[in-house]
This record gives structure tokens, sequence and C-alpha cells, in this order.
């Protein structure tokens, strides 16, 4: 089924959006949040990424079945980054190897 | 109802088979202009045959100066650097120029659309690009051969690659103009069997062979963005030195690798994909039977397809990748062997009860089977973390991939080289040379690479140019076996190319199949059907006799 066409009201609203996300992302760099900026600032370019995909790549007005290819990339995607990731943040030996220079005197 | 009734309901079929009365796509224009400039799909793949034998003749010769530099323990032909660079040209040519492209790039491209009962792809034009894109790649890689070639192997693997002084950047740019042909080949098969299906083809009525093309699409769109990101960025760490994976600027070579087989991973059922929607489609044929199930094969693609994707850690066990990742990924690597058993089961199911007929393609799925299953159960071995550190590296490695990759892609290239021959050249081979070839191209195989997998687990590592003694003798072994399975290749060529000139006339169905590419005329003709078959049965319907099975897929 066809949606209704974007509409330059539309198309404004998406590209105030994502002025609003950019502010957002620069601010949140600024913050210093650690460990959690990564996750933020990938979140923040995600719902970037569906304005750009759903209104100004008129995927909104498509039928299903043409926008499972771009939800399933999404899904890929995600299981490229989710895996990779999970690498460096385990990179510890299980059990934790010993450290003499710790405890160098038993 | 009687057979009599079914007869008198069906309309009358030319038995020349259809388009016959016009002149074949081969006759249709013979000027060069309209080869370079066709739009017919089955040109195109005749393009893309040719160029995939070249280079498999190309990568087999460096496959043979390799081996034979091995013969003995110290310099027997090359020098190291050579050595070195060579192997890395094997492997470029091998995967990127000869395997990928090999069986949808020539066989998908001519039998897609007339399975599907489509006058051609649904973009011709992107067709023809995609070839001539192919084509430039190949000059690219070509060229940076020529400039001194790379020898980072063909995984380029950093930092050695980002630093290396050979053609790394060029190599690179190679890979991913390869890799915008492949994508776009993709599309265009699958937009075709979205919207080019004919009347009364529905999903489940197609031959397999489609799934399988379906499937390897899918891969090929998901994939292979990754791996041109990946050799951009190594290109760009390599000739500006950006350090993204660089550790010194805070870089991680890990994280390339881990880029690298996300694609490449995947990029091995890319090239096995395909050959299952041959060997498929052969033991149909040649054992005039349905398929034990038509659903589990189709099925078992789209699976191999998806969870091919989970499993790119298994190749860094030994990488510095996290204990953890490694334990996820060696087991998600098993699940593949759980849909390749489902394939392979019902192949052999589908032979019982059978009129099975030993024709050449028949024993190339024979040749297939045993490869398949031997090297896919090694594979589960090397999948298991604890083995593979002990055969990491190491030669077993070489025979693990070489017996499912180039086993698996050659036998069915070879399967569908036989196989679909009449109804491309409108000619049959001599069947008696194709047995007997097809036994050297498997004997020499096997003495190739069965050597290797004890190379390995007594400790030769692969790539080396020098190795001690008592690795000798299954050295020599080895390079004996290359040089049966080169003669084994060029006799099967030769036997090819005879018999486009002197073979007899095929029929427009020598092997009796059911198939929907075997309605039309041998060759066909240059538009396949004048008007849209409507398509009343599935492509497997050997309780139908063959007039009455033409018949329910009526095509002017």
């Amino acid at each position: 089924m066809l949606h209704a066409h974007v509409t330059t009201p539309k198309l404004v609203i998406a590209w105030l959006s994502l002025l609003f996300f950019t502010f957002i992302s620069f601010g949140a760099s600024r913050l210093g949040l650690g460990g959690w900026e990564i996750g933020i600032a990938l979140g923040i370019s995600v719902v970037k990424s569906l304005i750009v995909l759903f209104i100004f790549m008129h995927l909104v007005e498509q039928r299903f079945a043409n926008r499972l290819i771009v939800i399933l990339t999404f899904l890929f995607i995600v299981l490229a980054v989710s895996l990779t990731s999970t690498d460096p943040l385990t990179r510890r030996t299980f059990p934790p190897r010993p450290d003499p220079a710790a405890h160098p005197y038993p | 109802m009687s057979e009599a009734t079914i007869d008198a309901d069906l309309p009358a079929v030319d038995p020349r088979g259809a388009g016959a009365e016009e002149p074949d796509y081969l006759r249709a224009e013979t000027s060069v202009r309209s080869w370079l400039l066709t739009k017919d799909h089955k040109r195109i793949a005749i393009m893309f045959y040719a160029s995939v034998i070249v280079f498999l003749m190309l990568g087999g010769l460096f496959a043979l100066i390799l081996r034979t530099e091995l013969l003995t323990p110290e310099k027997t032909i090359i020098d190291a650097n050579t050595y070195n660079q060579m192997f890395t040209l094997h492997g470029v040519t091998m995967v990127w120029l000869f395997m990928i492209p090999a069986i949808p790039g020539a066989f998908g491209n001519f039998v897609l659309p007339l399975m599907l009962g489509a006058k051609d792809l649904a973009f011709p034009r992107i067709n023809l690009a995609s070839y001539y894109v192919y084509a430039l790649s190949a000059i690219i890689m070509l060229t940076a051969m020529l400039a001194g070639g790379a020898d980072t192997g063909w995984t380029f693997y950093v930092p050695y690659s980002s630093t290396s002084p050979t053609a790394v950047s060029w190599m690179g740019v190679g890979i991913f103009v390869n890799g915008v042909s492949s994508i776009m080949t993709a599309l265009n098969f699958i937009v075709t069997t979205h919207t080019l299906r004919a009347k009364g083809l529905s999903w489940h009525r197609m031959p397999l062979f489609i799934w399988s093309i379906y499937g390897t699409s899918v891969i090929i769109l998901f994939a292979t963005p990754v791996l041109g990101m990946s050799l951009t960025l190594v290109a760009l760490d390599h000739s500006f030195g950006l350090g993204i994976f660089d550790p010194r600027y805070g870089g991680d070579p890990v994280l390339f690798q881990h880029l690298f087989w996300f694609y490449s991973h995947p990029a091995v059922y890319i090239m096995m994909l395909p050959a299952f929607g041959v060997i498929s489609e052969v033991v149909c044929s040649f054992s005039h039977n349905p398929p034990a199930s038509y659903r589990a094969i189709a099925y078992s693609s789209l699976g191999i397809a998806f969870v091919g994707f989970f499993t790119w850690g298994h190749h860094m066990f030994v990488a510095g990748m996290s204990e953890f990742d490694a334990g996820i990924f060696g087991a998600l690597s098993m699940f593949v062997a759980i849909f390749s058993a489902i394939k392979v089961f019902t192949w052999v199911a589908t032979l019982r009860g059978g009129s099975i007929s030993f024709a050449t393609p028949m024993l190339y799925f024979l040749w297939f089977l045993f490869l398949f299953v031997f090297g896919g159960m090694t594979g589960v071995a090397v999948a298991t973390q604890s083995l593979d550190v002990h055969w990491h590296d190491t030669y077993f490695v070489v025979a693990h991939f070489h017996f499912i990759m180039v086993g698996g892609t050659l036998t069915s290239f070879l399967a569908a080289a036989h196989y679909w021959f009449p109804k491309m050249f409108g000619k049959l081979y001599d069947e008696r040379v194709g047995l007997l070839t097809s036994v050297a191209v498997f004997i020499g195989f096997v003495f190739t690479f069965l050597p290797q997998f004890l190379l390995g687990n007594a400790g030769m590592p692969r790539r080396y140019y020098s190795y001690p003694e008592q690795y000798q003798w299954l050295n020599v072994l080895s390079t004996g076996g290359a040089w049966l399975l080169g003669a084994g290749l060029l006799l099967t060529l030769a036997n090819l190319v005879i018999a486009l000139k002197w073979g007899r006339q095929a029929g427009p169905n020598p092997w009796g199949s059911r198939s929907f590419e075997w309605i039309t005329a041998s060759p066909p003709s240059k538009h396949n059907f004048e008007s849209t078959p409507l398509v009343e049965r599935s492509a497997y319907e050997y309780d139908l006799p063959e007039e009455v099975a033409r018949a329910r897929v009526p095509a002017r």
C-alpha cells in the first residue's frame, strides 16, 4: 500500500530535527560521559539516518516489501557493530591471568 | 483426469523448443560491435564465461608455479619475493576474478531469465555495465600485478598491508571496483526474480538454482559494501598513513579483521550457494526425480545466507580477539553445518528411486559431495577453538578451504559447464572424454590437497617459502596432484572447445530435464520467448511425460 507523499512542511520539520540532533551530538560530546559517549553518538546517528531514509529518501511512501530491505540492512549493521564491539569490551582472559607484579611475594 | 484429456486440453508446442524458427542468439548478429554492446543476457553470460576461464587458467598457472617451487625445501624455480607476490596474486585472481563471478556471471546470467520465462534480466544495461566494471577491476588488478603486485596474501592483514612497499593500494582499488560489479549483478538478479517471473511461476515452482542465486545476491548486497569500505581504509592507511588500523595512532588491527571477515566469511557462501544451486539441478535432472524436499533445499539456502553472517570471528581465534567473542563465534559457526547437512541429505535422498544416468555432470556431483562433506567436516573442526589454535595458519587450513571453496566451486562449475553446454551452444560434448577428464580432475584434486591436511597437522605453516626436509615427500605428492589437476582441467577445456566445432547437434532437452530453461530451443533465440510463458507446473514434475510437461509451459 502506498502512503501519502512527503510534503514540504514535513521536509522542513525533518531538516529542523536533523539540526536539533546535530546540536545534541555536539553537546553530548562536550559533557565527558566516558563509556556512554559512543552509545549516545551511535543512537543519535541511527535516529538521523532513519529521518534521512524515511523522509528525504521517501521510504515512508514505499510498500513494506521495499522497506524490508532497509530494515534488514539496518539489522546487519547492528549485528556487525555489536559483535565487533563486544570484542574490545571483553578482551580479558577467563579466569584472569595471574599478575606477578601485583603480588610479588605470595 | 486421464492423460488423453490432459493432452486434449493443452496447447500444441514446437518440439524443437520455443523460438526455434528464429536465428539463435549466437547467429542473430555477428559483428564485433553487436557483441561488445550487447544487452542480451546470454551474450553477456558468454563474455563472463570466457573471462572467468581465462582467470581460472591464470590463477591455476600461479598455483602450479607455487607448487613447483615447493617441490624442494630450498629455492626450486623462483625467489622468495616472487613467491610471496605470487601467492597473493593466486588468491586474489581465484577469489575475485574466478570463484565469486564464475557461476552467477556465466550460468546465472544465462539461465536465470530462461528459468523465469523472461526475455532478459530486469536491467540489461546494468548487466552489460557489470561486465565492463568486472573487466575494469581485472585490468586494475593486473596493472597492480605488473607494478610489482602485493605480498600481503589475499586477506590484506594490517599492519603489514598498511606498510608493505608493494602495490597494496592498487590491489585494494581493483577489489573495490570488482565489488561494484558484484553488487550490480546481485541487484539485477533480485529485481528480476521479484518482477519478471512468468505467469503462474510462484516462488515454490521456481527451479532451485534461482533460490540459490537469490540467496547469493542477498549476501552480496549486504556484505560487499563492508569489504569495499575496509579495503578503502587500508588503502588510505597505506597511502596517507591515516592510522585507522595502526595502534600508534589509536587504531586497532583486529578491527580490520572484523570488517574484512564480515565480508569474507559470507563470501565463502557467495561462492558456495550458486554451487548448491547447480548441484540441485544436476541431481534432479540426472536422477529424473523431483527433489526429496523442495522446501528443505530452498530454505536452507536462505538459512546459510543468514547464518553465514554470524560466523566471521572464527577466523580470528588467535588474532587477539576476546575469548568471550571467540566462544560465541565458535558456537555460531557450527550452525552452518546444520543447513549444509540438510542439503546433503536431501540431495542423497533425491537419488532414491530415481532413474540415475551417470553422465559427466552427475559424476561431478559425486565429486562435489565427497569434497563438500569432507571439507565441511574439517570446517566444523577448525571452528572449534582449541583445535584451531593448533591448526591456525598451517597447511591444514589451506587444505580445508581448498576442499570447500575450490572443490565445491570448481566441481559445480564443471558440472554446470557440461550440464548447460547443449543449451548454451546447441552442441553435445564427447561424453567418454568428459567422464575421463572428470576422474582426472578429482584424483588430481585429492592428491593436491589431502597431503596438505597431513602437512598442516604435522606443523608446516602456510605461505612459507622453505620448510624442513621431513615435509618434502608430502609436498612432492601435493605438487604431483596439482599437475594432474591442471592437465585434467586443460583436457576438459579442450573437450568442450572441440565440441563447439565438431560436437553433435543437441535437441532442446537432451537430458530429459523438466526445468524451464529446456523449454526453449538450443541455443535459444535472441529474445528467449516471443510471448511470456504460462507456467502450470513446478520445475521438477518428473511424473509427467515430457510432451505433457512441455505443454504445461506453453511458450513461443
